[in-house]
């Protein structure tokens, strides 16, 4: 599904993702973990298009992605969330999750100015589809407050929900627990595999709480200072000495 | 609060427009006050360009100071059509209002990738080169300086010269154009172009081409501006170039903020208003410039959402203050 070769990603003299390659596929979680600063999240940059690598090529499902713009990436099927909460913050729930839909609906200018038969009924469907979505994160009775006036935990599950209602072939998490408590952190372990479950996609995690990684990933690829250090499966990842070292040595 | 409106009864959601019944018979209530008919008239051409001043400032978040250059396009537009071929006045109002949507949209394609502060200050740079043009055109045929006479609007046989019948001819127009406003941003483009105003990042994340639909705002506020622009030279029979000018442009971004930006009613309420402001201060011709400044600073600071956006939150706060009172009173009544 996700093929990176060899991708460089440089701020100057800085380089943040040094020649990595990983690849993404089936129907399971794959994570990505490392210490603060590693480039896990200029990694998803680069794969989502805000970024465009200096090196390297990325593949999604045969088609190179590298240099595309983010819409483009988004509307092929990878969708994504945010380590720093980048939601429409005036905007209604409900409304957050709709947007996230922008692709798949058909309506055009046409529509939209004469609001005729088609965006009438594209409209009730996903308001319709959009509260279903809410209910499976549990926000169905925040629909029509402002985005921005939620707790961190809820606004982390709306962003998770507004990147799948584009029906994404590949989910990207940055940090989805940051922010969350304890309950919430539990709950997002199992809500991964619904996920994964329902809508039969890949995801790749970042995430640094290491219980929720460990148990919810089945292949795992250990980013330091840019490079990648180690891949394999939790059990060996967690027995590894360079990222045990990686991890004692860093000073988090 | 949304879901509350969809219950209650459809006509109780239209009670607050019954008032509005009253502007068809203005012009008879002004009979003996020609100049206030014009002036409402007047009024009614700045509603069409702030309304759609609105869609790409109010609505997609992109400011421009460009208006009176893309009103200009539209009155010159359809005037030297009008006056250097034996097109009829429907189609050459209709060829300058998408002419000018036209140059809009390839003024935006390029410029849409700047941020706040280049894309102001590209606008501005627009407008200075569209009165440079019309003031130093080629053989003098926008006529400089001096400005153009224009023919008076008469349409499909039936002139509007006099303000009471453009008045109705204007009020159609209104209504068609703000309408369809609403509509738009009611819809697919409307949530893209929100979107874009409240977090491109996330915009583009979430699949909205951002420079697509900047280039399609830009294409919607040329047409409603040259529109107006159009109707304003037919139906004061004059142009020149000083309307077309970059300060002018202020004075649309002073409507659309003082009626409220990103709203229905704030374009209307904005233009309506500082038109007849406007007239007032007319009369100290030397001080209109000072003054609008002063205005557009005093909104800023205390008026940040507009009539339309700060008299939403003063109800919202009445409301919440009754809630309160009931609230209370019921758990009074409990104890
Ligand atoms: N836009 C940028 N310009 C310059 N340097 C940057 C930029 N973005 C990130 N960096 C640097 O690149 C390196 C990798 O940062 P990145 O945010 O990808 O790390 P991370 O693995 O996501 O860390 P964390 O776990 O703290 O989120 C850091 O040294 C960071 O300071
Ligand atoms: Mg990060």
């Amino acid at each position: 599904m996700l093929n990176i070769d060899h991708m460089t990603i440089r701020f100057g003299e800085l380089i943040a993702v040094n020649d990595v390659s990983l690849e993404v596929s089936g129907a399971r979680v794959t994570a990505l973990i490392g210490p603060n600063g590693a480039g896990k999240t200029t990694l998803f940059n680069g794969i989502s298009g805000v970024y465009n690598p200096d090196e390297g090529q990325i593949l999604f499902n045969g088609e190179n992605i590298k240099g595309k713009r983010p819409s483009h990436i988004h509307n092929i099927g990878i969708s994504r969330t945010y380590q720093i909460i980048n939601l429409f913050a005036d905007m209604p729930v409900i409304d957050n999750v709709i947007t996230g839909m922008h692709d798949d609906l058909k309506s055009n200018f046409f529509d939209s100015m004469f609001h005729t038969r088609r965006h009438r009924r594209e409209e009730k469907e996903c308001y319709e589809k959009a509260h279903d979505l809410l209910k499976f994160v549990n926000l169905e009775h925040r629909a029509h407050e402002a985005a921005g006036s939620l707790p961190y935990g809820e606004q982390r599950r709306l962003e998770i929900v507004r990147a799948l209602a584009s029906n994404p072939k590949l989910l990207l998490l940055d940090e989805p627990a940051a922010g969350m408590n304890s309950r919430e952190k539990a709950n997002l372990d199992e809500t991964l595999r619904e996920i994964i479950e329902r809508w039969n996609l890949s995801i790749l995690l970042v995430e640094h709480d290491m219980d929720l990684v460990m148990g919810v990933s089945e292949y795992i690829y250990v980013l330091s200072f840019g490079k990648k250090l180690a891949e394999g499966k939790p059990s060996e990842i967690q027995t590894n000495p360079d990222v045990i070292e990686a991890y004692l040595g860093g000073d988090d | 609060m949304e879901t509350l409106s969809l219950n209650r009864p459809r006509y109780k959601k239209y009670i607050k427009f019954l008032p509005l019944l009253v502007v068809p018979f203005l012009p008879l209530l002004l009979k003996n006050y020609t100049y206030g008919i014009m002036l409402l008239c007047f009024a009614q051409i700045y509603v069409i360009a702030t309304t759609g001043l609105d869609i790409v400032y109010g609505y997609t978040g992109q400011i421009t100071f460009a208006t009176s250059a893309f009103f200009g396009i539209g009155a010159y537009g359809s005037v030297l059509l009008r006056k250097y071929t034996a097109i009829p006045m429907e189609l050459t109002i209709l060829m300058a209002t998408l002419l000018s949507a036209l140059i809009a949209m390839l003024f935006a394609y390029p410029v849409s990738k700047l941020r706040f502060a280049f894309l102001s200050l590209s606008t501005i740079s627009f407008n200075y080169i569209f009165f440079y043009f019309i003031t130093r055109s080629p053989g003098g045929i926008t006529g400089d300086f001096n400005g153009i006479f224009v023919e008076r609007l008469k349409l499909f046989g039936i002139s509007f010269k006099e303000s009471h019948h453009f008045f109705y001819f204007g009020l159609v127009c209104v209504i068609i154009l703000v309408s369809l406003k609403m509509l738009l941003v009611r819809s697919r483009v409307g949530r893209a172009f929100l979107a874009i105003k409240q977090n491109v990042h996330a915009a583009e994340g979430m699949g909205i081409n951002v420079r697509k639909y900047k280039v399609y705002a830009f294409g919607f506020y040329g047409a409603y501006v040259a529109f107006a622009g159009t109707l304003y030279a037919h139906f004061v029979g004059f142009i020149s170039p000083e309307t077309f000018a970059e300060e002018q442009s202020v004075l649309y971004l002073i409507m659309a903020m003082f009626g409220g930006l990103g709203s229905d009613w704030g374009p209307v309420i904005g233009s309506v208003s500082i038109v007849w402001l406007n007239d007032i201060l007319g009369y100290f011709e030397k001080y209109q410039l000072l003054a609008y400044g002063i205005l557009l600073i005093l909104f800023i600071v205390f008026l940040p959402g507009g009539v339309v956006g700060e008299g939403k939150k003063l109800v919202a706060k009445i409301n919440e203050l009754i809630k309160g009172a009931k609230n209370r009173k019921e758990v009074d009544a409990g104890a």
